[in-house]
């Protein structure tokens, strides 16, 4: 169990059997008054966020959390498996709870898979990727614009957008974290 | 635009010292270690290894000073607190703190107003203090409410409500304080009893104390009371003070045996302030939390 003098910016705190994370902290004392501990929290697994206050005297749950170094290895349905690093162990993730990453995932790419009580709720995975661009509308001859922009799909059917002089069977480099596209790597 | 703030804290330190000594104080050391700190309910000493506890402020100290005959006393020091970290908390701070005999709680208003106001002139040349966006005028009338009359006004139930549902600290947090005016220093006085700690009981209304608190900007800066002197009363708040100490598990103290006798002795009617010199300072010069660096 966390005391409340433990909470802090970061601190990731278990409450009502659910893993919450405090994206917000402020230690306040008015005069000769109890401390508070004003939380601001969002919930590992769904995204809610909520304002909690502590009080000194208050004990407040550890969450069991581990990340274990994993690989990507293949679809199965509507999860996607991944094996562990060390141990080859196989562990099946939803699409919920890879949301967007599904269209990123590339075979034998290392990944951090986040389990709360043996089960996984999140995963980061590399921030940079490359993919082939599968399909896009040549650009008009002449248009240098940079800021000029045109619809892009990759293998797995992600669409982006992309500079006008990206073509098709160029090479380019995937921002995972906003799913945009940061460059072009080689050109077809 | 940049400013090297830290080079301005030995003429902030100075000034105010000259206001206590124009003023025919005088400035005091007193032990930073004590055999056990003052026991305030929610107020946590940090141990020291060798024995003792690092004092939670100078007040038993100055008090003893009070009883041995000083009428006009000022310290400024280091003192420490267990687990009070944030914007405007550090484990180890630096405290203003000053009695002066034959006064009352609300004489002091106007003694800490002019420090206030040759501090400001003498650092910048005016009274006016730009502090997070508002534009603090020193030398206005000062906002001075009643705590009671600052729940009516700015809370979301009325003092007796939340002295009873026990979210005293919940309403002054998050609906008083961040209420009251930025544009002028403001005073809120007498407190109720329950957060009285060694203040007199009001002479006006028993459920209250004469305590004022300052702040600046919205945030508290100093407190003062006109301080308790009657023995039986002093053993009963320590009484009460050990008991909910005990009750929220924090450590065991005990009361110096010296203070109880300087008590005992008898200390004047006097009006003590204890103001943080990290937040005034903070607020003087603008910073978004008190300077990590040690004013002394």
């Amino acid at each position: 169990m966390y005391s409340a003098s433990d909470l802090r910016k970061g601190l990731k705190v278990e409450i009502d059997g659910e893993p919450w994370v405090i994206i917000d902290f402020d230690f306040c004392k008015p005069g000769k008054g109890q401390a508070l501990y004003r939380c601001k929290l969002r919930n590992m697994i769904t995204g809610n966020t909520m304002d909690k206050t502590y009080r000194a005297v208050e004990k407040i749950g550890k969450p069991d959390l581990s990340e274990r170094d994993v690989f990507y290895s293949y679809k199965d349905g509507d999860g996607f498996v991944f094996s562990d690093a060390d141990t080859y162990e196989e562990y099946r993730l939803d699409k919920g709870v890879l949301g967007n990453l599904v269209y990123f995932l590339i075979e034998d790419m290392n990944c951090k898979v986040l389990f709360f009580n043996d089960q996984p709720i999140d995963i980061t995975i590399p921030i940079f990727i490359e993919k082939v661009i599968t399909y896009t509308e040549p650009g008009a001859r002449g248009d240098t614009a940079t800021n000029v922009t045109k619809p892009a799909t990759i293998d797995n059917g992600y669409e982006l957008n992309v500079p006008i002089f990206v073509n098709e069977g160029d090479v380019i480099k995937i921002d995972t974290r906003t799913g945009e596209y940061v460059e072009r790597v080689s050109k077809a | 635009m940049f400013q090297d703030v830290c080079g301005f804290k030995d003429s902030f330190i100075q000034s105010i010292k000259s206001y206590f000594l124009a003023n025919e104080f005088k400035e005091v050391q007193t032990p930073l270690i004590l055999e056990s700190p003052l026991p305030e309910p929610y107020i946590n000493a940090i141990a020291v290894p060798e024995g003792g506890f690092f004092r939670t402020s100078p007040e038993l100290h100055l008090k003893i000073l009070l009883s041995e005959g000083e009428e006009k006393i000022f310290e400024i020091g280091e003192c420490r607190r267990a687990d009070e970290k944030g914007r405007l908390h550090k484990e180890s701070f630096t405290m203003l703190e000053w009695y002066k005999s034959f006064a009352t709680y609300k004489d002091l208003i106007p003694f800490t107003k002019n420090m206030l106001l040759q501090l400001a002139d003498e650092l910048f040349s005016k009274t006016l203090i730009e502090y997070n966006g508002y534009d603090i005028e020193l030398d206005n009338d000062w906002f001075i409410i009643s705590v009671e009359e600052a729940f009516s006004r700015f809370g979301s139930m009325s003092l007796d409500s939340a002295l009873h549902k026990k979210c005293y600290e919940d309403e002054m947090s998050f609906y008083i304080e961040p209420s009251l005016p930025k544009d002028t220093p403001v005073v809120l006085y007498d407190y109720p009893m329950e957060f009285a700690a060694l203040s007199k009981i009001s002479t006006v209304n028993s459920k209250f104390c004469e305590r004022w608190e300052l702040y600046l900007g919205g945030v508290e800066i100093a407190n003062t009371y006109s301080e308790l002197t009657d023995l039986t009363e002093h053993k009963k708040r320590f009484d009460n003070f050990l008991n909910v100490r005990k009750n929220n598990n924090f450590d065991d103290y005990f009361v110096m045996d010296a203070f109880m006798k300087a008590i005992e002795n008898g200390i004047p009617e006097s009006a003590g302030c204890a103001l943080g010199l990290d937040r005034l300072f903070m607020i003087f010069f603008n910073m978004k939390s008190i300077p990590a660096f040690d004013l002394t």
